[in-house]
């Protein structure tokens, strides 16, 4: 279990983290989204002690992390994949860390094993891919079989054979009743890997709810197509209701279900040729929800760029 | 019905880490802290370096004396004489293990591996005293190392040092005053690399505390015609002090007084335990 409480960080005039309150029961997957510079590395930092929170308090199971007796057996936390030292090998960094708390050799193997690292633990991590320092920075954080997982942007880096292993090891770590915690800047990265969103922008909490009450709460668009265009458009005209034309027989309406659009076409008599519910996915939830949030924005490609 | 399924009903499986299973232990922090030490090439060169250029020095000084007492036989030297010549090695111990004692705390920042650090160990007193700790116990092997290399090939080449000596109170003394500067140093070196976190900035300071204090004070001493104040200065500092410790003939050829060896001690024992002191709480306190 995490518990953050009015949890805050600045550094200096600029603040990180703004009162953000949480908990993250175990037994499932908690997505942290939300842009870059939102404070979800910041959050994440605070937990495992990194950090010290300016104000408010974020513990591990009751207590700070650095009061646990066994550290590396309560939080497996992947929160760099360049905190390492590039002149050791795979196996040292791994070595060095478990002789902190006598773990052996063996298990030491057991996660060069199940991380994939192989033959690459023989090797320099100055010659690693960032790929390879991931699995190295998750094979650190199973040392210890943590009850808590705390993974940073867990698949940077990592080719697709490899992201599909990390969401399915956090769902089974998660299913083995751990608490995993988990951070990403892609929407479709956490609709696949998580149960339970927490969305931060600027600092704050704009959304803490599961994943599938977020997605319910998206607005239903329906995709019309039908010949008397102009007609079925009067009809459906409300202030409620937001219609967009496609192309000459196609509607994109917004604020209606498709069974009273429906109902409508058939008042006028109009001939309905598709009617299609387009669910609103995280992405459209994501961006509504830190729309105002973004700290850094693109700017437009200029016209004759883009020409 | 598969009771393994996870229904909107079902209890989340509750897992719980063995009690049973060792936790973070000092000495296990000590012994990870020592293979980090092992697996760094710079701890390897700069020791390799020091006690090879001990045994060089040592070899070259028993060499001179023995061709000084051959062509002038009204040149002597007692045993301590010579053992304190041929400890000269010792001086350039200092900066090469202060350095590495710099370099075990700073390439930790420089390569970001602190955090991979703190996160297995993030009781930060415990981990930087087994930092310190384990810099000590592969400075004490250096040094031993160094000591009796030069020993040992001082009182092979030159007379009236020989091997047995180094039993003698005074030749052990001796010894045991370079061995314990040579720890001092590396302590300071250290804390100066937990307070500013970059080996340049570390490596520049000790050098400026070895060798440009020492150089500046000597010169404004003169300059103020030995100004009480400035005397005060040049006793404590560092390198007066490793040599009231070091040379039991500092006293004869000194242009302020010596301090007793004792005396000398806690004045080091002090420049090391500030800087280490302040830089144990910054570390405890800052954000890494």
């Amino acid at each position: 279990m995490i518990t953050a409480e009015n949890l805050h960080k600045r550094y200096g005039s600029k603040t990180a983290v703004d009162g953000i309150s949480f908990q993250l029961p175990p037994g499932k997957v908690t997505g942290f989204l939300g842009p870059n510079g939102s404070g979800k590395s910041t959050t994440m930092r605070m937990a495992v002690g990194l950090d010290r929170p300016s104000s408010g308090t974020i513990t591990i199971d009751g207590k700070p992390f650095a009061q646990h007796r066994a550290p590396l057996r309560t939080v497996g936390a992947v929160l760099d994949a360049g905190a390492t030292h590039p002149g050791r090998t795979g196996r040292a960094h791994l070595r060095v860390l478990a002789a902190t708390h006598g773990i052996s050799h063996r298990r030491v193997e057991q996660v060069i094993e199940l991380t994939g690292l192989g033959e690459a633990a023989r090797k320099r991590i100055k010659g690693y891919s960032l790929g390879m320092n991931q699995r190295l920075g998750i094979a650190a954080a199973l040392l210890g079989d943590p009850a808590v997982l705390i993974f940073d942007e867990p698949v940077n880096g990592l080719d697709p054979e490899g992201v599909r292993w990390v969401r399915g090891l956090a769902r089974e770590m998660a299913a083995e009743g751990r608490t995993v915690f988990v951070s990403s800047h892609l929407m479709s990265e956490m609709s696949q890997t998580a149960d339970h969103l927490i969305v931060l922008g600027r600092g704050r909490i704009i959304a803490d709810a599961p994943i599938h009450e977020l997605l319910e709460t998206g607005e239903h668009r329906v995709l019309v197509r039908t010949e008397q265009v102009a007609e079925l458009a009067n009809a459906l005209e409300s202030s409620a209701v937001s219609i967009e034309h496609i192309d000459a027989e196609t509607l994109q309406v917004t604020g209606l279900d498709p069974r009273s659009i429906g109902r409508r076409a058939l008042e006028i008599q109009a001939v309905i040729h598709e009617l299609t519910p387009q669910l609103g996915t995280l992405e459209d939830q994501y961006m509504k929800l830190t729309g105002e949030h973004v700290e850094y924005r693109s700017g437009s490609i200029p016209e004759e760029v883009a020409q | 019905m598969n009771p393994n399924i996870n229904t909107a009903t079902a209890t989340p499986a509750s897992f719980e880490v063995d009690p049973t299973l060792p936790g973070v232990s000092f000495f296990g922090t000590v012994r990870s802290e020592l293979a980090k030490l092992r697996a760094l090439r710079t701890s390897w060169w700069l020791s390799a370096i020091t006690v090879g250029l001990g045994a060089f020095i040592a070899g070259a000084v028993a060499f001179s004396f023995r061709y000084f007492m051959s062509n002038d036989p009204d040149i002597t030297m007692d045993a301590l004489e010579l053992a304190v010549q041929g400890q000269a090695g010792g001086y350039f111990a200092m900066i090469l293990i202060g350095s590495l004692g710099v370099v075990a705390v700073t390439t930790e920042y420089s390569t970001g591996a602190i955090r991979s650090s703190l996160t297995a160990v993030p009781q930060r007193p415990l981990l930087l005293s087994a930092k310190a700790l384990a810099l000590a116990l592969w400075t004490a092997a250096v040094a031993v190392a160094l000591i009796l290399v030069s020993h040992l090939l001082t009182s092979l080449i030159a007379e009236p040092l020989g091997l047995a000596d180094i039993a003698d109170p005074e030749i052990a003394g001796l010894y045991l005053s370079t061995f314990a500067s040579i720890l001092l140093t590396a302590l300071l070196g250290f804390a100066l690399g937990v307070l500013l976190r970059s080996s340049a900035g570390g490596i520049v300071v000790l050098a400026v505390i070895m060798f440009v204090f020492q150089i500046v004070l000597n010169i404004l001493y003169g300059v103020t015609q030995g100004a009480a104040w400035v005397e005060i200065l040049v006793r404590v500092e560092f390198m007066h002090l490793v040599d009231n410790l070091t040379n039991p003939f500092a006293g004869e050829y000194g242009s302020v007084p010596a301090w007793e060896p004792w005396q000398a001690g806690i004045g080091l024992v002090i420049w090391v335990a500030v800087p280490l002191v302040v830089g144990a709480i910054s570390f405890s306190r800052r954000d890494s």
